[in-house]
């Protein structure tokens, strides 16, 4: 129970806070910020990923214990689920996320040459036991050892094997079994650290002298605002740039990822909606000054009308992308993300006075 | 060292001549009253881009506009060839005199190539070596280019890694020392880096004459995320060298080194409040003129550390925001350049304190800054 004294010693706290919201320098502003990125988005979401791979991981299992066509679709349900996830925090790239190579871990990607398809298929087909165990798992190629390998082991051409039962999908269903684990345990890692108190969190929030990684409440509110700026860009330069090739009439719908499991659009559109729900939970709006108030709903409204062309196009890309229309929908998204990227790694960090040098920002 | 030399007493004495009544009164004016010159690209407004060639207090002489961003300038001093060469991915390069008496020439990479932003000339000034991505192969090259010819590439050959970004020529006239950052990029993906979990970074030195690989060094399975990207040559003839660390900002690995001829490269030991500062990045490397005095910039941290050639002692630090061109004073200080359009002075000396020489807010400087002789 607060007794009286602790109450008027909290009003008075509160009564601080206020004041220093209006401090020109904008700190206590940089330090809320931070902090609704992290409990307003980063931390649930990571824990939401980390859940929905728990999920993926227990209907590997429960299809292969009984294979049939309803246990098939619940798994490549959960799969889509799963990269919906990854899309929705691949963009935090600062922390937990990129120790230990766990990002590559998750997902290989960009992956030009098609490795992990290939070396996925090459230790199916010559059934490499080394694969069937985390522990050994973890010692083999990236890209062998996450979401981008169940690709092969379980989609694409996988669906009659694993139906008909049989070695190769007693093979398949081992492999997957080990992947699945490996993502649970790389997943549940990264989302206990972001929900420690004393972990990369508590960096963020105590910036200073001694501190590791920030040194002031403006860096941690750069390296936040950053994750906006770094989704656009993933979505842009990784996932449609790859397809829109050199132009209409050449696509190139076959650099799509996760196009062999029909999941390119899922991934996309789950990016951008990632990134518009991270604005919104970074809660912009009072911290800005008049002359700025518009910015924080005019990029909410750009995402919106990219989430809405994006909801009228249709998979298979490598069909639906021949026609024009479906060409130019794209190319239009892809402009539109690059215009909200711009406003968001210049006007809005200016209006949150968090901006980042010419040579700091982009430096070679 | 960059710090280098066009031939005063030859400019203006006999052969000289000729080339001084072919420039325009500016340029005639700015060499008569000034000793040393400076060259660096820079972005204009929202969107232009030129290289310049600039007073010590930061008058333009010659400003070649360019078509898209610019990284470094690499100069031949005593012809006054200079090429400032695009950012990566880009293809362009401009080739111009730093007094402005011919028209600047423009030349690309080949297809499937693009640039790194780096390039040297060879001692007589004729052939320029210029770092290259093979993009489709995932393999890092040296261009070879015949100046006399317009600059048509001519040869090219393996430059010992992934990723090679800046190349210098060491003192003999006939080395080549190549930072070999590690990080495989393609265009398809803008400038995502595709190797992480494997890349190796190296130092490879490279007989130019015969494009064999000489010594590749690299830093060790513990340095693998350490990126070299810059370096300079000391007035000992060893090379220093700065390094982008890739993993997170929890860890704070040292980014200095220095290479010895003959020797495995060392990496320095600051502590950790400059480690800290450097925020796991170094922007550019850059030996006094006296070759005594190495200057590092972080402009991601915001500081320029100057460490003691000879000891390898750091010698004292500057916070410059968003600082990252730095090029030799005849002073044995340095010019150090930010992305706010600022000149400023700084060096061991100044009991971290660097003093503002010009302020251009319309410009904004980019990574790296010459400075030669005149």
């Amino acid at each position: 129970m607060p007794t009286p004294l602790m109450r008027t010693g909290l009003a008075l706290a509160a009564a601080l806070c206020l004041c220093g919201a209006a401090r020109a320098d904008g700190t206590d502003d940089h330090h809320r910020f931070v902090e609704n990125a992290i409990d307003g988005y980063i931390r649930p979401e990571f824990r939401r990923f980390a859940d929905s791979l728990h999920v993926l991981d227990e209907r590997i299992g429960a299809f292969c214990s009984a294979p049939d066509v309803a246990g098939y679709d619940n798994m490549r349900g959960a799969y889509s689920d799963a990269l919906a996830g990854f899309a929705r925090v691949t963009f935090l790239r600062f922390g937990p996320l990129v120790e230990d190579h766990r990002l590559e871990r998750l997902l290989f990607w960009p992956d030009r040459k098609s490795i992990g398809r290939r070396q996925a298929e090459q230790a199916v087909r010559e059934r490499d036991d080394s694969v069937l165990t985390v522990e050994s798992l973890k010692g083999k190629s990236v890209a062998m050892q996450g979401l981008l390998a169940l690709e092969p082991v379980l989609f694409d051409d996988a669906r009659e094997s694993l139906l008909s039962g049989g070695a190769d999908a007693e093979f398949r269903c081992g492999y997957a079994d080990a992947i699945g684990d490996n993502l649970v345990s790389i997943s549940d890692g990264i989302a206990t650290e972001w929900e420690a108190p004393d972990g990369y969190a508590a960096l963020l929030l105590a910036p200073g002298p001694d501190n590791i990684a920030f040194r002031s409440d403006q860096e941690a509110a750069s390296q936040v605002l950053g994750g906006l700026t770094t989704g656009l860009q993933i979505v842009r330069d990784q996932w449609i740039g790859p397809i829109l090739g050199q132009g209409p009439g050449k696509p190139k719908p076959r650099m799509a990822l996760f196009r062999r499991s029909g999941n390119s659009l899922v991934m996309i559109r789950a990016g951008v909606e990632g990134v518009k729900d991270y604005l919104a939970a970074l809660e912009v709006e009072p911290m800005l000054d008049e002359e700025y108030a518009w910015m924080g709903s005019s990029l909410q409204f750009e995402l919106s009308s990219a989430l809405k062309t994006l909801g009228e196009m249709k998979e298979p890309l490598t069909k639906t992308l021949r026609k024009r229309e479906a060409y130019d929908k794209l190319a239009f998204i892809d402009v539109v993300l690059d215009g909200v990227r711009d406003s968001a790694g210049e006007e809005l960090a200016v209006a949150l006075k968090i901006q980042v040098g010419f040579n700091a920002l982009d430096g070679d | 060292m960059r710090s280098t030399e066009i031939d005063r007493r030859l400019l203006l004495a006999g052969a000289g001549a000729a080339l001084l009544a072919g420039l325009a009164p500016r340029q005639l004016a700015a060499m008569e009253a000034n000793d040393t010159l400076f060259l660096s690209a820079r972005k204009e407004g929202d969107s232009g881009y030129a290289v310049v060639v600039f007073t010590p207090d930061g008058k333009d002489v010659v400003r070649v506009p360019l078509p898209g961003r610019g990284h470094d300038v690499t100069l031949h001093a005593a012809s006054g060839r200079a090429v400032a060469f695009a950012r990566r991915p880009g293809t362009f390069a401009a080739a111009f005199d730093v007094l402005g008496k011919r028209a600047p020439v423009f030349f690309s990479s080949p297809e499937e190539r693009h640039f790194y932003g780096h390039g040297v000339y060879s001692p007589d000034g004729k052939l320029l070596y210029a770092t290259e991505n093979d993009f489709e192969n995932g393999q890092g090259f040296i261009g070879v280019y015949d100046t006399s010819d317009g600059y048509r590439r001519i040869a090219e050959f393996a430059s010992g890694g992934v990723g090679p970004h800046e190349v210098l020529l060491a003192p003999d006239g006939r080395t080549l020392v190549v930072a070999n950052g590690g990080m495989e990029t393609h265009p398809d993906y803008g400038r995502t880096i595709l190797n992480l979990p494997t890349m190796k970074p190296t130092l490879a030195l490279i007989d130019r004459l015969t494009g064999e690989i000489i010594a590749c060094h690299d830093l060790g399975e513990s340095e693998r995320l350490s990126s070299i990207r810059h370096m300079t040559i000391d007035g000992h003839g060893s090379v220093w060298f700065g390094c982008q660390f890739q993993g997170g900002k929890t860890e704070r690995p040292q980014l200095v080194g220095r290479l010895k001829r003959g020797d495995e490269p060392e990496l320095m030991s600051a502590p950790q409040d400059i480690l800290r500062g450097f925020n796991n990045y170094i922007g550019s490397v850059m030996t006094s003129r006296d070759g005594e005095t190495i200057a590092t910039s972080s402009p991601r941290g915001g500081q320029v550390v100057y460490w003691n050639a000879a000891s390898g002692e750091i010698l004292g630090r500057d916070r410059v925001v968003d600082g990252c061109g730095v090029a030799p004073r005849p002073s044995n200080d340095f010019l150090i350049s930010d992305g706010a359009g600022e000149l400023l002075a700084g060096g061991p000396g100044d009991g971290g304190k660097p003093a503002v020489i010009a302020r251009n807010s319309s410009v904004a400087w980019d990574n790296h800054m010459v400075g030669f002789r005149v």
